[in-house]
């Protein structure tokens, strides 16, 4: 009986699994309907493969699950759900044909006619569309993003209407546009030809293939659905290095490629010669071309390639370029980077970038002389700071928790206290270690007459008598700290100069970093200058709310969040989840973290290192790299632009928060980078971001 | 009729040669292989030439990827041979009849294959100048076709069959002592010298190219298709060639000539118009002609192309498989050779790439294996045994030598600090490499001679890399740069402690 049960279930699961499949399969078949209408543009073909589907649906919906639409688009819609890529590099993902393949399909044609809009020009915006805002800003007209697209929308249906074509001229458009705003149809126009030359950028690959079919001797004409002037077009393509033997716009013709009329006009201007088209709509440029006898190439364009692993919850001309730039990079095809390369140009660069800009603010509202970028995530800050603003004095300065620790052990004892010691106790380290940390072996034999061994484990109930002890032999503790204050106050001295006001530079995200150095440079050596400063995130840490005051009183600034800014991005930035060490990611740099100053036998001053994680140096190279590149490619891109600088902290964060939310990409991509999280008990093995997200991270 | 069948660029050279020297008062047709790209772009220029009275594209490309097809579904040879030869009589733009006088060039693709089975008397010519007597490198590139490899052993191709009359073939070019009674002779480049100049414009014209007036000094870069073969990308190709024009021909007048395959060389780009790009389609036997120079030098990076250039290069250059990697650290190369001279340094020992420093030292420096020694070392990173072997090596050199040991690093190994024994660092000076886009290099020199470190530090230069693009400062530490010494100190010493605590932990186990 039980014998006969287990088949029954068996057969059961096996017709709910062909359920499953034949809902599945009819839902496929809805995708090869809409394919043969958009991507073959035969919409006569429609028909039969609207029949097939149905009749799988009822097939379906016969085997008891019925069509279920919304539980199957749901599906649908989780495999097109944005994120990163989770297990290798874009640019790996990214396939173009290869030069010697496009050199060969080249030399056996004639004539090499090329799309321009998405295929030899690329714009910087994911949307051309998000060009209109900079246009309706330079007209001064609110609204005119909606009344452009509806006045185009409007000119092409009115003259498919009159004259049963729907290519539109830009003036046409804007004489449409006089329904809603009124403006000059010509001026109108002109301004946004002159926005588009300024921003439009030539396709890396197809810059080269262009630059393949010159070197052949071949003619290059330049074929364009669009309703830009010619001139305008021709400028544009000029501006980006390419120099077809003629360009040929749709507007001008009254034709098109998609009905093909255009290309009837090439093979008339071009008779009994071999024509290759090259463009990235399937419908336009490939199907329509090989409709009227020409050969063509599918460019899929950089936008349909990236959209799907792009962050969309951005402001939305930010948004756009962002999205715009790492298409163009990622998916043009020549680009070949390490998923770290991919990881710093893709999620840290906007952040770094528009952190950069927001200190730049700072500096020029506050009348700053001198920013100081903290080691170590001060580093890659001020490599892109330096290229932004290079008239800005700047300077990156060795500090960090340990060494500022030590050096204000005479005014923050329970500071000291706390890093060194309470801190620690989990790591269930003993008294002997703990003291070699923090370079204090003549505190062993102190602790040893108060009653412990060298091997005694710090724990919660001996914390208190511990501190005691350190308490009782504080001189000690001076001893050390006044080794390194000296050298540490020559060194801030020779780094401030004669500065009167700096602004100290670091990601976050209690600003103890600022705080200790403050009140080293302001109260304790006295060296008559102002500090400021600026964190990228602002937290609580280990319940002291250190920061609350500062930021009130102006001292300090927050870019992405803290208590008086984007407070549900604070509430959302999950410890737990290791945001905040997956940013501190974002701004690494390949060198060991800085434990203090001293003098050496030369009476020089020299610096102190911890143990460096060479392990994950080479990751932040690249990672480093990506940003810097970033930086120079959306620096370029708006250089006519620099509101498009002003990326606002919500932006940036939501960027980080799209990676830094999938914890499988860091696992996946991330396992080995080094992690060191405390102060001053590295060992030689350091451990790894695969332990932490293991041992730490909460789901 | 008189039939002429060519496949590569070589073929149609040696057809035209024939049909020009040996006139007939047949028709005259030359039938050429699609499989070659080059012949189907540049039909219709062999065409206007007027040598062959009508010229055919032969669609062989259909047939081979038939055979293929036929291969991946396991059909027995013989019917493959069938079904191929049926496809390839079907597709003949003109009727062959063994009446017709049959030139093939070669006969071990689908039309040979069909001449063959059809019994047609034929001519035909070796596949190179000078392989005819070596089957081994003619048979190494069929080595991916399996079909035509057993097609070759089946039908007795390259003219090893009954219908083959004659082969042609450049007799003084065999290897000594071969003998085959069908060897006719057919020098190439003797036929070339022999032409009046009207037919040699004729032939000049027919490929494209023309008598070009490059100046003197020239130098001469023979390409090879290494992107087309997927040994490296097409930016690293050019970045080779750029850097050989940089390094090996400065201030000569740079000819170009691509190889056959090289179509998406892009050389005039890259070269930003300052070359003369010679026809990548043209046989390399017509470049006496083309330029009216003897080249002062000609290089090539993996070939041996450059070896038969024969009086047209006062000096011909060429260098291993190596330079395939090495060519990225040509600066590092250039930069050691400068600091040779600079040391006046005549013998050095060495395990990086002795061609390499060879050509950049000349005469001035020879190069010995690093085991005969000598009073210089110049060490690469490059590994042929474990990281720790090429240590202990290293550090035997530094124990007993007095010398200099010059370390290439260019993987950044830093092969003179073995981990432990940090008094080295006091004799090691940096010899940097600073380019003019913000990347740099060093490679490092170690000597118990101060004043060969106090030469390092000296030294001072500046290279321009013109068609790299780049400008390379090269120089020893300045005064500017001691915080960042100071720096790195603290960093080598935190590097130290923790190798030191591997070291320990490895001994431990």
């Amino acid at each position: 009986m039980n014998f006969l049960q287990a088949g029954l279930c068996t057969v059961r699961k096996r017709a709910s699994r062909v359920k499953r499949k034949i809902v599945r399969a009819a839902t496929t078949w809805n995708g090869w309907v809409l394919h043969s209408f958009y991507r073959e543009g035969k919409p006569d073909m429609c028909a039969p493969r609207k029949a097939v589907y149905l009749f799988f649906l009822s097939i379906a919906a016969l085997a008891g699950s019925g069509p279920r639409h919304n539980r199957v688009s749901a599906v649908k819609r989780r495999n097109y759900t944005t994120r990163p890529y989770l297990d290798k590099p874009e640019t790996e993902h990214i396939k173009r044909l290869s030069y010697p393949f496009m050199a060969k399909k080249i030399l056996v044609h004639d004539v090499i006619s090329f799309d321009v809009f998405d295929t030899l020009l690329l714009r910087p915006f994911d949307d051309p569309k998000a060009v209109f805002y900079l246009v309706g800003e330079r007209l001064k007209c609110p609204g005119f993003y909606r009344y452009r697209v509806l006045a185009e929308k409007q000119a092409r249906a009115r003259n498919l209407e009159k004259n049963g074509t729907n290519e539109v001229t830009l003036v046409e458009i804007y004489q449409q546009l006089s329904r809603y705003f009124i403006v000059d149809p010509h001026y109108g126009a002109a301004v946004e030809a002159q926005i588009e030359l300024a921003l439009v950028q030539p396709h890396p690959y197809l810059k080269q293939i262009y630059q393949l079919a010159r070197s052949l001797n071949k003619e290059v004409i330049a074929v364009t659905d669009m309703y830009l002037p010619a001139e305008s077009i021709a400028q544009m393509v000029k501006k980006c290095g390419f120099e077809p033997d003629e360009l040929i716009v749709s507007n001008e013709y009254g034709v098109s490629k998609r009905q093909g009329g255009l290309y009837d006009m090439v093979k008339e201007k071009y008779p009994n010669k071999r024509i290759l088209h090259i463009g990235d709509s399937y419908a336009a440029d490939v199907t329509s071309a090989k409709e009227h006898g020409l050969e063509a190439v599918f460019m899929r364009n950089v936008a349909s390639l990236g959209g799907s692993h792009r962050a969309y919850d951005l402001t939305a001309l930010v948004g756009s370029a962002y999205r715009g730039i790492l298409n163009n990079k990622l998916c043009s095809g020549i680009c070949k980077a390490s998923a770290y390369y991919e990881f710093g140009y893709s999620y840290a660069g906007l952040f770094v970038l528009g952190y950069c800009n927001f200190i730049h603010q700072k500096v020029e509202r506050e009348h700053i002389d001198k920013v100081f970028f903290l080691s170590r995530d001060g580093d890659i800050l001020k490599q892109v700071y330096d290229r932004m603003f290079p008239e800005d004095t700047t300077e990156y300065v060795y500090w960090s928790r340990a060494a500022a620790t030590t050096l204000t052990s005479g005014a923050f004892r329970n500071e000291y206290l706390l890093r060194f010691l309470k801190y620690k106790i989990s790591k269930q380290l003993t008294l002997r270690e703990l003291c070699e940390a923090m370079d204090q072996e003549e505190m062993i034999e102190r602790l040893m007459q108060f009653g412990f061994s060298e091997d005694t484990v710090l724990t919660k109930e001996n914390y208190e008598s511990v501190v005691a002890c350190f308490i009782s032999n504080w001189s000690l503790i001076d001893k050390k700290r006044d080794a390194g204050a000296g050298a540490a106050k020559q060194y801030y001295a020779q780094k401030i100069g004669d500065a009167k006001k700096i602004c100290l530079i670091d990601v976050g995200w209690a600003a103890s970093g600022f705080s200790a150095l403050r009140y080293l440079i302001e109260e304790e050596w006295k060296l008559g200058c102002e500090v400021t400063g600026a964190v990228a995130g602002a937290n609580y840490l280990h319940d002291q709310n250190i920061i609350e005051a500062p930021l009130l009183n102006g001292k300090m600034d927050a870019y992405l969040f803290s208590q008086r800014l984007n407070t549900d991005l604070k509430k959302s930035h999950s410890v737990r989840r290791l945001y905040s060490v997956l940013i501190e990611i974002m701004l690494a740099s390949p060198s060991p973290s800085f434990t203090g100053f001293y003098y050496d036998q030369n009476g020089e001053i020299a610096y102190s290192f911890d143990l460096p994680e060479t392990e994950g140096f080479d990751m932040i190279r690249e990672i480093q790299s990506g940003i810097c590149d970033f930086a120079a490619d959306y620096l370029a891109a708006f250089a006519q632009y620099p509101c498009m600088y002003n990326i606002s902290g919500r932006d940036a964060y939501e960027v980080a928060r799209f990676v830094i939310s999938q914890i499988k990409y860091f696992k996946n991509l991330f396992a080995d980078y080094p992690v060191n999280r405390a102060v001053g008990t590295s060992g030689y093995q350091t451990g790894t971001l695969a332990d932490l997200i293991r041992n730490e991270y909460v789901r | 009729m008189r039939i002429y069948y060519a496949l590569t660029t070589y073929h149609i050279l040696c057809c035209v040669l024939h049909c020009m020297t040996h006139p007939t008062e047949r028709k005259t047709v030359l039938l050429l292989s699609d499989i070659h790209k080059n012949s189907v772009a540049f039909i219709g220029r062999y065409r206007a030439s007027g040598i062959f009275d009508e010229i055919f594209l032969l669609p062989e490309g259909e047939v081979m990827d038939l055979s293929r097809s036929l291969e991946r579904r396991r059909i027995p040879i013989p019917v493959t041979l069938k079904i191929c030869c049926h496809r390839m009589k079907k597709r003949l733009p003109v009727p062959v009849t063994a009446q017709d006088e049959l030139y093939l060039c070669p006969d071990h693709f689908p039309f040979g294959w069909m001449v063959v089975t059809s019994k047609l008397p034929y001519s035909c010519f070796e596949e190179g100048c000078g392989v005819l007597s070596d089957r081994e490198f003619a048979l190494s590139n069929m080595s991916r076709n399996k079909t035509q490899r057993q097609l070759y052993d089946m039908l007795g191709l390259f003219g090893d069959n009954s219908c083959a009359q004659r082969i042609f073939a450049d007799v003084n070019r065999q290897q000594p002592g071969y003998q085959n009674d069908k060897m006719t002779d057919f020098s190439v480049v003797q036929i070339l010298e022999n032409l009046e100049l009207p037919e040699l414009d004729r032939v000049l014209a027919f490929f494209g190219c023309k008598r070009e007036a490059v100046p003197s000094p020239a130098g001469l870069i023979l390409t090879q298709h290494f992107a087309n073969l997927g040994l490296m990308p097409l930016e690293e190709q050019h970045r080779l060639y750029t850097l050989f024009a940089d390094i090996f021909l400065q201030d000569k007048a740079i000819v170009i000539k691509p190889h056959p395959d090289d179509i998406a060389g892009c050389y005039d780009e890259i070269f930003h118009g300052d070359a003369t790009v010679l026809p990548f389609a043209m046989p390399s036997e017509l470049l006496p002609f083309c330029a009216n120079v003897v080249f002062d030098k000609a290089i090539a990076a993996y070939s041996t192309a450059v070896r038969s250039l024969g009086g047209s290069a006062k000096c011909a250059v060429s260098f291993d498989d190596r330079i395939l990697n090495d060519y990225r650290h040509l600066v590092r190369y250039d930069a050691v050779s400068q600091l040779l001279r600079e040391l006046d340094v005549h013998t050095a020992a060495t395990d990086a790439n002795e061609l390499l420093l060879g050509e950049l030292c000349g005469e001035a420096c020879a190069f010995l294996p690093l085991e005969d020694g000598a009073e210089c070392y110049v060490i690469s990173d490059r590994l042929d045994q474990t990281v720790f072997d090429k240590l202990r090596v290293v550090k035997a050199i530094l124990q007993k030598e007095r010398g200099t040991v010059i370390f290439l690093n260019e993987q950044e190994q830093h092969l003179y600090f073995d981990g432990e024994d940090n008094t080295v660092f006091s004799r090691v000076r940096p010899l940097l490499l600073d380019y003019s886009d913000g990347s740099s290099e060093v490679v490092y020199v170690y000597s118990s001679n101060d004043k060969v470190l106090e030469r390092v530090n000296r030294m001072n230069s500046r290279k321009e890399l013109k068609y790299t693009g780049l400008t390379v400062d090269i120089h020893g530490i300045s005064e500017s740069e001691r915080e960042k010494i100071r720096v790195l100190e603290g960093v080598l010493a935190a590097t130290e402690r923790r190798l030191k605590d591997y070291i320990a932990h490895a001994k431990e186990k």
